[in-house]
């Protein structure tokens, strides 16, 4: 299994693990302390497995500062070449102050140290343990299999479009073109056009949405109508973001959200906020999108408005999952969840469970992984979401490919590219690779 | 209908229902006074030439009349032009649990429930989406329907489904639950219906809503009329909305009505003057009500005046006239009696009386000398209490409008200031 696991690995990680490699191979019988950043349990167990192949080594969990002293202390490696640490996810006080306080201790030991660590226990180090991280000697950060998804964030839009399946959602799109053919108030063609986005987004449709949109925008303008300006500016930067069009994003972000505070609409403000926390969470400020997401979930909160809060806890889990904090991705995703059962909102619903199943795919659980992304996909395909359900296929594929099921890989990645490519989606290229990728190996086993 | 010529046929014509259809309006309809006209002739003409669907109040005491006027429109509104949509939330909802959720599933239930009588082909799509709508929210299911059809029992899905939010609280609960975070949903669905009502029949949809002022508690009214009024501006056709009165004493008002086009108001017709004279435009107003009901020769004018002076209140005076009425038949006396009259009259004055907290008494004498009834501050209720409970009554006339006990209190007024 190590192969495959190593093989899982991004190419960049590859080269990072071969210089680790090579730094524990120089630094042989001398006391070192190297720290690597893996946010997935199962992705590190598995580099772990390889070094151990590499390496007499011994494997340390660290789960207090004690652990750590004692260990060290001891003096007794069993003739190991390497120490292997693993932290645990949170860095406590206890273990903080072991760190700073007893940092000596690892070059004291005459053989090199492994430290792997999560992104935020690594953020909390720098932190609260500024002693040890100075006494470092490398660092390196691997990125973990390609999640592709994996700070997939979820919109928070002005308005929100509640429907059963994707046949519910192909009556309301009926329905709209047959009562805009009707109705002759502007203020109510806008509502209409709105909607017909809406729809178009959630069938996928950009280019329609797009239009749509642009339509509400225009005839907005014309009745001077603040809010109706706003609503479509921030769908507009959403399908921005979708496509890739970041700049473009944060240019309509930001103009909607200067018109919802004109108005002082909380709502729209809140929206405003989340979006632009998704668009920070894209391009990877993970600061930036935290306290965005922060702000729009107070603003939630204070609002009652269950579905947005339900949206940012979901989009904190995405931003917890970034950072590494497993544990706590793990709860705002159940958290984000369990609102959304109750509201019966099945778009944060299939979101949720597809993220719940990445982290129990994280932990090795594939089992419990398989059923995650089992249902999300039920879920995604019923309402017709052809963003979520290529987004779950592709990383379904990563899971079976994981496993050995190359056939049953290929064919999950063959329908993720051809749902990305439909939707102009900037996933298509990454898509593509993966299943020439695919096919390579398959055509080589 | 004719005119009573006795005390059995008196008693069967005085009754306090509203007029409803042609006969009872030709019989029985008495034309307000010219200086306080009924409102509802300038109501039907806004919503004939108006081309915004408007959103109306309609205010008035509790039974000076709403619900006769309120038929009356209905009875004028052009039919070739208009499709009225005329209900009682006390005949649809359970008034003493009423939300405004449970309001908005009625209404579209009940344009829906019209469409269908009138024979509308609903476009497909609008109709099966709002049915899975309706059956989703209320969790009703088509077999329930079914089953009650196997049974015997013929009711549509807007029957059923109105039936179980009246007289079920467990589905009140769940349409209050489902409808939480997605009461926007449910107006679309009506706002659709009405839009293909409209196409189809190529008439205005009017939704004409009644005893919207007789919830049960004013909290309840509150909550319906302060805290969602903008959702009642939702609904894209027209609506009159009865409002209770007292609610228009709550600051709050001002804010309030200007969201809707009108807010109608319906004069209570003082029988006494300000300066305690009598009115006697108005006093020939209420005996013409009971004059087209009954012959002359059943009551001599000087007991009717005591009637009329000690209700001034239009249900309030029927009332007492057919309470009166039946205690004359069970005295086998020909015409009603000053005595009877008195009997019935000392009775409801003894069931207000009863009801009176020291402080309502206060309130009232201090209304009684003021000519006003305001309450103190924002947390003082106790004259908006009196006035819900028409301990005291508003007035408008060419003095403007002015404020008194209920008449019929009058006596006690006295007895109250020789206590203080």
């Amino acid at each position: 299994m190590e192969e495959t696991r190593i093989e899982d690995a991004r190419a960049e990680d590859l080269e990072e693990i071969d210089t680790i490699i090579a730094e524990l191979e120089i630094s042989k019988g001398r006391g070192n302390l190297i720290l690597c950043v893996v946010n997935a349990p199962a992705y590190r167990d598995g580099i772990i497995r390889v070094l151990k192949d590499r390496f007499s080594s011994k494997v340390i969990l660290v789960k207090e500062g004690g652990d750590v002293i004692q260990s060290l202390k001891s003096e007794d490696f069993g003739g190991a070449e390497v120490l292997i640490w693993t932290m645990p996810e949170k860095l406590t006080e206890d273990l903080a102050d072991a760190l700073n306080n007893f940092r000596e201790l690892f070059y004291d030991a005459g053989i090199s140290s492994l430290v792997f660590l999560s992104q935020s226990f690594l953020d909390d180090v720098i932190r609260k343990a500024p002693d040890f991280w100075r006494y470092r000697g490398n660092y390196y950060e691997l990125k973990g299999r390609d999640r592709g998804t994996a700070f997939e964030a979820i919109d928070a839009l002005a308005t929100s479009l509640h429907y059963q399946n994707k046949e519910d959602l192909l009556r309301r799109k009926r329905i709209n073109e047959y009562i805009l053919e009707k109705v002759t108030d502007e203020r109510e063609i806008a509502k209409i056009l709105n909607e017909l986005g809406h729809i178009s987004y959630n069938l996928g449709a950009y280019d329609n949405a797009s239009k749509y949109f642009k339509q509400e925008l225009c005839l907005s303008e014309k009745l001077g109508d603040k809010g109706g300006v706003a609503r479509p500016l921030i769908l507009l930067g959403w399908l921005a973001l979708e496509t890739g069009d970041m700049a473009e994003a944060h240019r309509l972000f930001g103009e909607g959200l200067k018109l919802f505070q004109d108005m002082n609409y909380k709502r729209g403000v809140s929206s405003s906020l989340h979006n632009l926390g998704s668009l920070a969470l894209a391009i990877g400020d993970l600061a930036e999108a935290r306290r965005f997401f922060g702000e729009s979930l107070k603003l939630f909160q204070d609002m009652n408005y269950k579905r947005g809060v339900s949206s940012s806890l979901h989009n904190l889990g995405s931003l917890a999952l970034a950072a590494g904090d497993v544990a706590d991705a793990h709860r705002l995703f159940g958290e984000s969840l369990k609102i959304a059962q109750e509201l019966g909102d099945k778009s944060i619903i299939s979101r949720s469970l597809f993220h719940l199943g990445m982290l129990a795919q994280d932990r090795g659980e594939i089992s419990e992984a398989r059923r995650f992304y089992g249902e999300s996909l039920k879920i995604a395909q019923e309402l017709g979401d052809k963003s979520i359900v290529a987004i779950t296929l592709a990383q379904f594929a990563h899971l079976e490919e994981g496993e050995g099921y190359l056939e049953r890989a290929l064919d999950l990645i063959r329908q993720a590219e051809a749902l990305f490519l439909e939707l102009g989606s900037p996933r298509a290229e990454g898509t593509r690779i993966d299943r020439v990728w695919l096919e390579y190996k398959i055509a080589n086993e | 209908m004719p005119r009573a010529r006795n005390l059995r046929e008196a008693y069967n014509n005085l009754v306090v229902e509203p007029l409803k259809d042609e006969e009872e309006f030709r019989d029985f309809y008495v034309e307000r006074p010219d200086k306080a006209p009924s409102p509802i002739e300038e109501l039907k003409d806004r919503i004939e030439i108006s081309e915004r669907k408007e959103k109306y109040l309609f205010l008035g005491f509790r039974g000076s009349g709403k619900s006769t006027e309120l038929n009356r429109l209905l009875e004028m509104i052009d039919s070739d032009r208009f499709l009225v949509v005329s209900y009682s939330i006390r005949d649809q909802l359970n008034m003493s649990d009423f939300d405004f959720r449970d309001f908005f599933v009625s209404m579209a239930l009940m344009i829906y429930d019209t469409a269908l009588a009138e024979g509308v082909k609903l476009n497909r799509d609008i109709e099966e989406d709002f049915k899975d709508f309706v059956k989703r929210i209320t969790k009703v299911e088509e077999e329930e329907i079914t089953r009650s059809r196997a049974a015997g029992i013929s009711l549509s899905l807007a029957k059923v489904i109105l039936l179980k939010l009246g007289r079920e609280a467990k589905t009140r609960d769940i349409v209050r639950k489902e409808l939480e975070m997605q009461i926007s949903d449910l107006i679309q669905r009506l706002n659709w219906l009405i839009v293909d009502v409209e196409e189809k029949t190529e008439k205005r949809v009017v939704v004409i809503v009644d005893d919207l002022d007789k919830l049960t508690r004013v909290e309840q009214a509150e909550e319906f009329f302060y805290k969602n009024y903008e959702l009642l501006d939702q609904p894209s056709c027209f609506v009159v909305y009865t409002f209770p009165i007292p609610l228009a004493f709550n600051p709050y008002f001002e804010n309030v009505s200007s969201a809707f086009d009108d807010a109608i108001i319906l004069p209570q017709l003082p029988v006494i003057n300000i300066d305690g004279s009598r009115n006697e435009t108005n006093m020939s107003f209420y005996r013409e009500v009971v004059k087209t009901r009954i012959e002359e020769e059943l009551i001599e004018d000087v007991v009717l005046d005591e009637a009329i002076l000690s209700t001034g209140k239009l249900s309030e005076f029927v009332s007492i006239m057919r309470d009166a009425t039946i205690k004359a038949y069970r005295n086998k006396r020909e015409k009603i009696a000053k005595e009877d009259v008195e009997s019935a009259l000392e009775k409801l004055r003894r069931t207000y009386d009863r009801t009176l907290t020291e402080e309502h008494k206060r309130r009232a004498l201090e209304i009684h000398e003021s000519k006003e009834a305001r309450d103190l501050n924002k947390d003082d209720d106790v004259s908006r209490e009196l006035l819900f409970s028409l301990t005291a009554v508003e007035y408008e006339d060419e003095n403007g409008r002015w404020c008194d006990v209920d008449p019929l209190l009058l006596p006690l007024v006295e007895k109250w200031k020789r206590r203080e």
